[in-house]
């Protein structure tokens, strides 16, 4: 019943590939299903079924392509398996629908928007990154967040979005420059 | 990929994004969430604006992840001549994404990792033939005849079985399970404990499950929460929260039956640690667990297992550490931890719901309850129940809707001297009795 690990173990180019791709798909799961537990479902399962696949994929095929479409149906049966267990998540299944046609958009195989993320990360100030860890990272609350660090709840929220918004702007900035280079 | 919202609109979407900040909040509510889903709704700009913000969450938190790793790499590396960024960056991803898959995925454990313990005993109950703390490595075999105990699998899973039982041990994350009964919970994010059976292949997807094994080979599953996958025939099942099933003969599809799960609240209740109970307490039955805000009983106190495996940071503040009898009041009670404490939190309430008792009347209830591991904590008044929600609570426990929460001015609660033992005494007059009970997860 076990599935044999020495044959079908992938590859070093898949392996280098799937590894590539992460951060995408995660953004793909999240842009589809929200913040909450439901894209994480989504990724592992989405990682899984790309795992005991991976002897279809071929190095001239498109890989980030035909990841994203299973992703799309993982995220799809996310949204089903919801729906027949009646249990509500962030999103109305109306709503996930569209969102995973936003997702779908969003998602596309370039890195550029996630290199120029990185360029802008490295410009905020370590305390501004703390926060962004505590929240993204850590998974702590707002709440949690202000118990631990004595700031303010509504004062850590409008940093946050504040930081989130400047972030926002250099991306877009560093995209369109690089666009335009 | 779509155009960016332009910088301006952003200050119109002001209320969507913090929604969107707000819903992995505990206290997010249905009003808040229904606001939420009408934003996006009614306008494809505020769809388009939280698909691109969920995006760079995404890859926010991804390079805040892989940094965090890439300075634990760093930290660990003797020679830095022998690393490069690059290096670091793939091992710091490799390390967060797929490890973990791979692992999972390997069901057969490889030669080197025969010698090392994939699962240890972590409580018995009146059982013959296991001792807690006993360690087991793959491929060793297990025949219990009398009692229950609770195994503690290197992934995180804990099965707990009843006598009389047989089952080999294959690796960290699954058995070969000959007969018994038993329940598996999987708390952490890695799922895929494997059970194999004479008729049947059940995989855990995230879940709590119950299951026996007649001798015969018949095997019945019985899903608690979330979901599993029945991998016995050609095509493979999955079967969700409420549902149930036997197989009675392998390769051939697995037949619904009815969802009765009384059989297995024994080894439930032994898969969260807890070894007794006696008195007017009943543990929390699946279903119930989730939802304690929601839970009324106006004959027991219940205990709801939360969450498990959580990390309290040095300084964070209970109403006792201490051995001994506690009474109200609590306001001025306050301990704050010396270290850092991995606890299994537990909720022990009494709601007896709108018309359990009359105003002005009283019941007093007693009882007596046994964990397999030590408490190191409790929390006893309104004000830190309250504050202690967000971290230990279960996501969506509802315990919002509950006013006037801790215990009254008569109640007792009495922590034995080995830790393991509390005697609970409660004079139960018209509101809500709630404690929360912290548990050593690593003893």
């Amino acid at each position: 019943m076990n599935s044999s690990t020495s044959e079908n173990a992938p590859d070093a180019a898949f392996v280098s590939a799937l590894t590539s791709l992460q951060s995408r798909l995660r953004g793909y799961c999240q842009a589809a299903l929200g913040h909450g537990e439901e894209a994480a479902e989504a990724l592992q399962r989405t990682n899984i079924i790309l795992w005991t696949k991976s002897s279809e994929w071929e190095p001239e095929r498109d890989f980030s392509r035909w990841a994203i479409s299973i992703a799309r149906y993982e995220v799809l049966g996310v949204v089903r398996d919801r729906q027949r267990v009646n249990r509500r998540f962030v999103f109305d299944s109306d709503v996930a629908e569209q969102m995973i046609d936003e997702a779908s958009e969003r998602v596309t195989p370039s890195s550029a928007r996630q290199e120029a993320l990185e360029c802008c990360l490295a410009k905020v100030s370590q305390k501004n990154r703390d926060l962004l860890s505590a929240y993204f990272v850590r998974g702590e609350t707002f709440q949690e967040i202000a118990t631990s660090t004595g700031r303010g709840l509504s004062a850590l929220k409008v940093a946050m979005m504040r930081l989130r918004r400047s972030l926002r702007s250099c991306i877009e900035s560093q995209t369109g420059k690089e666009a335009s280079a | 990929m779509s155009e960016s919202i332009s910088h301006a609109n952003t200050d119109d979407f002001e209320e969507l994004e913090s929604l969107l900040l707000d819903s992995v909040n505990p206290e997010f509510s249905e009003a808040d969430c229904d606001q939420l889903n009408s934003l996006l709704r009614d306008s494809s700009e505020a769809r388009s604006f939280a698909s691109e913000l969920l995006f760079d969450d995404a890859l926010l938190t991804d390079s805040l992840s892989t940094e965090a790793a890439e300075a634990s790499f760093k930290e660990e590396t003797t020679s830095p001549r022998q690393s490069s960024h690059a290096w670091m960056r793939i091992a710091a991803i490799v390390t967060l994404c797929l490890i973990p898959l791979a692992w999972m995925m390997n069901r057969e454990d490889s030669p080197e990792n025969i010698e090392t313990t994939v699962a240890t005993v972590q409580g018995t109950n009146r059982v013959t033939g296991l001792k807690h703390g006993q360690t087991f490595q793959a491929g060793e075999r297990v025949d219990i005849e009398r009692g229950r105990a609770v195994l503690r699998f290197a992934s995180g899973a804990k099965f707990a079985i009843e006598a009389p039982a047989a089952f080999t041990i294959t690796g960290s994350n699954g058995v070969n399970f000959d007969f018994g009964r038993g329940t598996v919970r999987v708390p952490g994010k890695i799922k895929g404990f494997t059970l194999v059976t004479p008729t049947e292949t059940v995989v855990d997807l995230g879940t709590a499950f119950g299951i026996e094994v007649a001798k015969s080979g018949t095997t019945s599953v019985a899903v608690f929460e979330g979901e599993v996958e029945l991998q016995g025939a050609s095509e493979h099942q999955r079967i969700y929260a409420g549902q149930s099933t036997q197989s009675a003969q392998s390769r051939s599809p697995a037949q619904s039956v009815p969802h009765i799960i009384d059989a297995f609240l024994n080894t439930w209740e032994t898969s969260f640690g807890v070894q007794s109970v006696s008195g007017d307490l009943r543990v929390a039955r699946p279903g119930e667990r989730l939802a304690p805000g929601l839970a009324v009983d106006s004959d027991s106190l219940l205990l709801f297992p939360e969450r498990e495996n959580v990390t309290l940071p040095e300084g964070y503040t209970l109403n006792s550490t201490q051995t001994g009898l506690h009474e109200p009041p609590f306001r001025k009670q306050i301990e704050h931890l010396e270290e850092s404490l991995t606890v299994d939190s537990y909720l022990l309430q009494y709601n007896p719901g709108p018309d359990g008792i009359s105003p002005g009347s009283e019941r007093v209830f007693t009882a007596e309850l046994r964990f397999d591991r030590p408490v190191v904590g409790l929390i006893l008044g309104a004000d830190r129940l309250k504050a202690s929600d967000a971290k230990l609570a279960m996501p969506g426990a509802k315990l919002d809707s509950i006013n006037r929460r801790g215990i009254n001015v008569d109640d007792q609660v009495e922590l034995s001297e080995d830790r393991r033992t509390l005697h609970i005494r409660m004079s139960i007059q018209d509101s809500v009795d709630q404690i929360r009970v912290l548990v050593d997860a690593n003893a």
